[in-house]
């Protein structure tokens, strides 16, 4: 079983990872996009 | 009382008053008033956004939930994010600023009206929003004057008075900058404060693997009637099928995450920008913004189990007394120092406010743009109306919150999102990406999506059934269908894929005309020329 930051079970560790996964896709996307009409 | 809050909280209405006669100031038309002019910037549609879609229900509310269901509901801060940002800005968000500026709509339900060449849904629509909006307003009314009675010991009818006249000032007259210019200055001080609180909680229990792991170990002491419902622990998932998991994954994660997409009062900040560079830039700042507000209110939740136990011997729940909404008022009364205590009554204050004023003037604008002024032949000028809209609303809303029981009122948002998820969001999505939709199918899937919701609420979902007890009163038991799952899947699971369903197989059954036609390709042309290829 993969443990990270004190997490295991998977979709609580998906939930957690993911929050910040889709941040950061966020954030990415308005860097590349920040000029663009 | 607290002096120093209260010059605080002083200080910071005198801010509020200001910025809405600066709003007031440059407010001269009526696209001002109902569009912002259609030239905010995208820090200010982003925080605003960001502002209304948070309010203290999704603070203290759902963070409490967090503390007694676990992390597992981490999945609506991602779905929030993904859904409420991402999938809003980026693939409804540019179509609806295009087709919205073509159409010179400064409604959603004008939106939804001119795309389908019907005056019905503009009508419709509008009072829908007007009779379901109150409730929805009341309950936030009612939270965040509960608050004040207990931080500032000002009595309960006289807060939601105090609310009432100093949201309603920037309101009715600033209109819709008065609304964005606040929630952004809102926006910004909610942002510190819930970066303070995520921060402090690590840093309280030592570290975030450090408060994951005690946490974990924790699990033996989730309370047994919750594991007998299928409840697993903090940081583990419920078993599936469960009443726990029907709970947490379709009322909590799915009703509240998904059902952002079409909320009226998001969509028209959409038509607010001039251009598609606006909206891309409102991913980065509202992706930012939805992540620090909810993902640090749920995790603050989840933890609080982990420091109370270590401070106390107790979880959450019962260190809040068995309330709920208690969990994180307690720990930041007990954790954190008083200097903070200022900062976060200052944030929920924010988040109180910003939700309100929007709700104030969808409400008015619903009533007095949508509902009366597009009854009248000449509709050019209709500020004043949709002034008198909102001072009614929030006459309405004010009433609502003094004679309203609290089991009610609790059920107040997750009525207006459900509504309006299935009523709208079916219509919504093909308005936007379907041009063979009619306007038959559009009327279908509206009507039907707001009667099956509606339904639901009152004869099969267990907890608003319960609250309200009409089905109670109509047949004797509490909701119509006792089997599993039925009393727990939430309305909205059912209303909205009816609603799809009824919107498509109504537009195979019917055509637009040549006329009809003509138009929605010039609207698709114009969403294209927009730099929106999807």
């Amino acid at each position: 079983m993969i443990e990270i930051l004190g997490l295991s079970d998977p979709w609580i560790l998906g939930g957690y990872l993911g929050c910040v996964a889709i941040t950061l896709v966020c954030v990415i996307y308005g860097a590349i996009n920040w000029n663009k009409d | 009382m607290n002096y120093l809050l209260a010059v605080i909280i002083l200080v910071y209405i005198a801010m509020m008053v200001l910025v809405g006669y600066v709003a007031w100031k440059r407010t001269s038309s009526n696209e001002d008033y109902l569009v912002a002019g259609r030239k905010t910037s995208s820090l200010v549609m982003a925080l605003s956004y960001g502002a209304t879609f948070i309010s203290t229900a999704a603070i203290v509310g759902f963070g409490g939930l967090a503390g007694t269901n676990g992390m597992g509901i981490l999945w609506l801060v991602f779905l929030n994010i993904a859904v409420g940002i991402f999938i809003a800005f980026v693939f409804f968000g540019k179509p609806t600023r295009a087709i919205g500026k073509y159409l010179n709509a400064l409604t959603f339900p004008e939106f939804l009206s001119k795309r389908f060449n019907s005056k019905f849904i503009q009508y419709f629509s509008g009072l829908l929003i007007f009779c379901a909006m109150p409730v929805y307003a009341a309950s936030v009314l009612i939270g965040a004057a509960r608050f004040l009675e207990t931080t500032l010991s000002v009595e309960f009818q006289i807060a939601i008075i105090i609310l009432a006249v100093i949201i309603g000032f920037y309101v009715i007259f600033g209109g819709l900058k008065g609304v964005m210019y606040t929630d952004a200055v809102q926006g910004i001080i909610m942002f510190f404060g819930m970066l303070i609180l995520l921060i402090s909680i690590y840093w309280i229990l030592g570290g975030v693997t450090e408060a994951h792991t005690l946490l974990a170990n924790m699990a033996p002491l989730f309370p047994e009637s919750a594991k007998a419902t299928g409840a697993t622990g903090w940081t583990t998932f419920p078993q599936v099928g469960t009443v726990f998991w029907w709970n947490l994954v379709t009322s909590i994660i799915m009703g509240v995450g998904i059902g952002a997409i079409a909320q009226p009062q998001l969509a028209v900040r959409f038509m607010t920008v001039n251009s598609n560079k606006e909206l891309n830039r409102g991913v980065l700042i509202g992706g930012i913004f939805i992540f620090v507000a909810t993902f640090s209110a749920y995790v603050v939740g989840s933890l609080s189990n982990a420091y109370f136990y270590q401070t106390t011997g107790q979880i959450a729940i019962q260190a809040a007394g068995g309330n709920v909404d208690k969990i994180i008022p307690t720990f930041i009364s007990s954790a954190m120092p008083q200097w903070f205590t200022y900062i976060f009554t200052l944030t929920l204050l924010c988040a109180a406010m910003s939700t309100l004023s929007t709700q104030f003037h969808s409400q008015g604008s619903a009533i007095g743009h949508d509902v009366y002024a597009s009854t009248r032949k000449d509709n050019k000028e209709s500020m004043s109306v949709t002034r008198m809209g909102i001072l009614v609303g929030i006459v309405i809303a004010v009433i609502l919150a003094f004679i309203l029981p609290g089991g009610v009122v609790a059920q107040g948002t997750t009525i207006f999102f459900g509504i309006c998820a299935a009523a709208f969001m079916p219509v919504y999505i093909c308005a936007l990406f379907w041009k063979r939709t009619t306007k038959q199918g559009a009327i279908a899937g509206i009507v039907s999506g707001a009667l099956i919701s509606l339904f639901c609420l009152l004869f099969t979902h267990q907890k608003e059934a319960a609250g309200i007890g009409l089905c109670k009163l109509l047949t004797g038991q509490t909701v119509l269908f006792t089997a599993m799952p039925w009393p727990y899947v939430d309305p909205m699971v059912i209303a909205l894929p009816a609603s799809f369903i009824i919107t498509i197989v109504v537009t195979l059954l019917t055509h637009n005309s040549k006329e009809e036609q003509e138009e929605i390709d010039k609207m698709f042309e114009a969403k294209k020329v927009s730099g929106d290829a999807q």
